[in-house]
């Protein structure tokens, strides 16, 4: 991958991957910064990518992995020497509408809200969420299906959200 | 309620997000690209001088090689490999190192030799091998095999980063035991070895690592401290990031020791974790009893691929045989998804939840006096569940002793093997004051039956004068009220039910 390929490649998928990370950590300036970290590392490895089938899938993945390590790390109390992206200039430019969702989302298990967030905002069909996601396709529509009906309930009493951080465990 | 369709507001915010509406990049295509050669060249910066990890040793300060085995004879002539002494044989070849996933030999040998040497293999080393009981030991040192491309420039010789390993048979299993958990203590307690850097932090927790069945235990510490020297770093943002194998096979041990000059060391699960995560399986295999026979190849280790289905039934029994709820002061939650996983904390860490789980139920039952909660979890192969119970078992073996409360309370916590399911442990806590025995106890069964983990808690106002025998009869009667929950974890095995 060129560096002009890259370029429009960065531009292109940025804002799609970052909303899609925000929705699986519930934290848009941590999902900006994983996935400005991840693309980084997309370009750092750049001939790996050309191989990649999906690279914006590497690209979300990778994200994603950073900001579950980040999120051990802080929770372990260990100073991380991870600062090499982080930039004091991130503002949550997030539409308010998405709030009352990113909180819902947040209460779901971390499984449900990943196959929601693959299928329904990154717009994967089921197959390509389960090889994603290393399970089979029935886990995910189970999940799916799981997934929905608690949010749907969720959703419906918004003013019972509470806030916080990520719901990993 | 259209406003409240789930699908039609997740649709809505991806649409949002694509359509540019998400908020600005803070940083432009070009200065991310920047950043990914700067994670290149680090990539390079793994130079390591001919006697890389000696030099560390003399990096850190206060270093103080005591003691001696009389047992042991030290010198700096490779013996020749007997057949079924520990030799070089049992040490991780060239061939075996990696550094980022599938690289092959990222590592070629500096040195090895026989013995204690002349330094200090690991920073946080306190004393000899010899010392501990060694009656054989061989240390061989790696440095990293710099690949530039074209238009790179070779990176500043970052003195104190490279692979070491160390292997070290003793009299019998119970000393390695002693000598693996004193290598253990080292690590954590090395903060004080490396208290002249600005930054130190040890993790607590040691990580889980699978072994194929009979290969030993294994386990990984994490340490990092810096800054680096200036000549490597002038901005002091690196650190010398340091992740530590220990593995017990038998009446030997391995040390795999790896350190690098970095910010970051971040590696995915699916591609097999840290390097020394893919590295210790191969030195638990080089480290069996009859080095001359040419080792397992590396693919044997390889996970075999489960084909059980991990997902759990909505309305699998997970509550099964716990009192009914009588409509008293009787609170039930679950079996549901929703409810929290379960977090143990010990020593003040929380115990690592890995590897993820596939599925997850859980289930509580309490009143007042008495909590109890049972997690059902499966993972994608049976080494994947028995790293999990691994975990939980490493955390609490490796804090005997809680630090005293500021009231004085002290916990106390007991790890010992069950007889339940594929493979079991029972953990227990209790609590003292001022010696004597506190009011107070937490049980933990965990039961690994094929792919599948049932974590069983309990606890009450008990007290255990005699633990062992105490949290295992707590144990046998937690697994009897859940027998027909163990029952149904056939369901998890590959032959099935």
């Amino acid at each position: 991958m060129e560096a002009k390929e890259f370029d429009e490649f960065y531009s292109a998928s940025f804002r799609r991957v970052t909303g899609q990370v925000y929705a699986m950590i519930g934290d848009f300036d941590e999902a900006t910064e994983c996935v400005q970290e991840a693309f980084a590392r997309a370009w750092a490895h750049r001939r790996k990518l050309d191989n990649a089938e999906y690279p914006e899938a590497w690209v979300r993945t990778t994200a994603y992995r950073i900001a579950v390590s980040r999120w051990r790390r802080r929770k372990r109390g260990e100073r991380s020497p991870d600062r090499a992206v982080s930039s004091s200039g991130i503002t949550a430019a997030v539409d308010e509408s998405h709030v009352a969702l990113v909180a819902a989302l947040k209460q779901l298990p971390e499984a449900q809200r990943q196959a929601l967030v693959l299928h329904h905002i990154a717009d994967l069909p089921v197959q390509q969420v389960a090889a994603e996601v290393g399970v089979p396709e029935g886990t995910i529509k189970a999940r799916l299906s799981r997934g929905r009906a608690a949010l749907a309930t969720l959703l419906a009493d918004e003013t019972g959200l509470a806030g916080g951080g990520m719901t990993h465990a | 309620m259209p406003d409240q369709d789930p699908i039609d507001k997740l649709s809505r915010f991806g649409a949002g997000f694509s359509s540019g509406t998400g908020g600005d990049m803070p940083l432009s295509a070009a200065d991310v690209r920047r950043r990914g050669d700067q994670i290149r060249r680090r990539r390079t910066a793994l130079v390591a001088g001919a006697s890389a990890l000696a030099v560390a040793a003399v990096a850190v300060p206060i270093f103080a090689v005591v003691g001696g085995n009389p047992k042991a004879g030290e010198n700096d002539k490779v013996a020749d490999d007997p057949q079924g002494a520990l030799s070089t044989n049992d040490l991780l070849r060239d061939d075996d190192t990696e550094y980022f996933p599938n690289e092959k030999s990222a590592f070629r040998t500096v040195d090895t030799y026989e013995g204690d040497g002349q330094a200090t293999f690991h920073p946080c080393q306190q004393a000899t091998l010899a010392s501990l009981g060694a009656t054989t030991s061989f240390t061989r040192t790696f440095e990293y095999v710099v690949q530039l491309e074209a238009g790179d420039t070779a990176p500043p010789d970052a003195a104190g980063d490279g692979l070491v390993e160390t292997v070290a048979e003793f009299e019998d299993d119970d000393d390695a035991r002693a000598a693996y958990d004193t290598f253990a203590g080292w690590i954590l307690d090395c903060e004080s070895r490396l208290g002249d850097f600005e930054r130190v932090n040890v993790v607590p927790q040691a990580r889980a690592v699978a072994l194929p069945a009979g290969a030993g235990d294994a386990k990984i510490y994490d340490l990092n401290w810096g800054p680096v020297e200036k000549s490597v770093d002038p901005y002091g943002d690196a650190s010398y990031i340091n992740e530590t194998g220990l593995v017990l096979r038998g009446d030997r041990i391995a040390v795999v020791g790896l350190t690098i000059v970095g910010q970051d060391y971040n590696f995915l699960e699916e591609d097999g974790g840290t390097p020394v995560n893919r590295m210790v399986p191969v030195a638990a295999d080089r480290l069996r009893p009859g080095g001359d026979t040419p080792a397992q190849p590396s693919e044997t280790l390889t996970e075999p691929a489960s084909t059980v289905d991990p997902a759990i039934a909505d309305d699998f029994p997970l509550s099964a045989g716990w009192p009914a709820d009588d409509g008293s002061d009787v609170t039930a939650e679950g079996p549901n998804r929703t409810l929290p996983p379960l977090l143990l904390n010990v020593c003040d860490a929380d115990v690592e939840d890995a590897p993820a789980p596939q599925d997850r139920l859980v289930a509580t039952w309490s009143q007042p006096e008495d909590y109890r909660t049972r997690q059902l979890s499966t993972y994608a192969s049976e080494d994947q569940a028995a790293a999990a119970l691994g975990a939980v078992v490493s955390a609490y073996r490796d804090c005997p002793e809680e630090p005293s409360s500021p009231e004085g309370y002290v916990a106390h916590h007991v790890a010992i093997q069950s007889a339940a399911g594929d493979e079991s442990w029972v953990v227990g806590t209790y609590s003292t004051f001022d010696g004597a025995d506190a009011i107070g106890i937490e049980v933990i069964h965990l039961i690994r039956i094929g792919t599948a983990l049932l974590v069983i808690t309990g606890s009450n106002e008990g007290s255990a004068p005699e633990p062992e025998s105490t949290f295992l009869a707590a144990g046998d009667q937690m697994a009897n009220e859940a027998s027909n929950v163990v029952s149904e974890l056939c369901a998890f095995t590959e032959p099935g039910c």
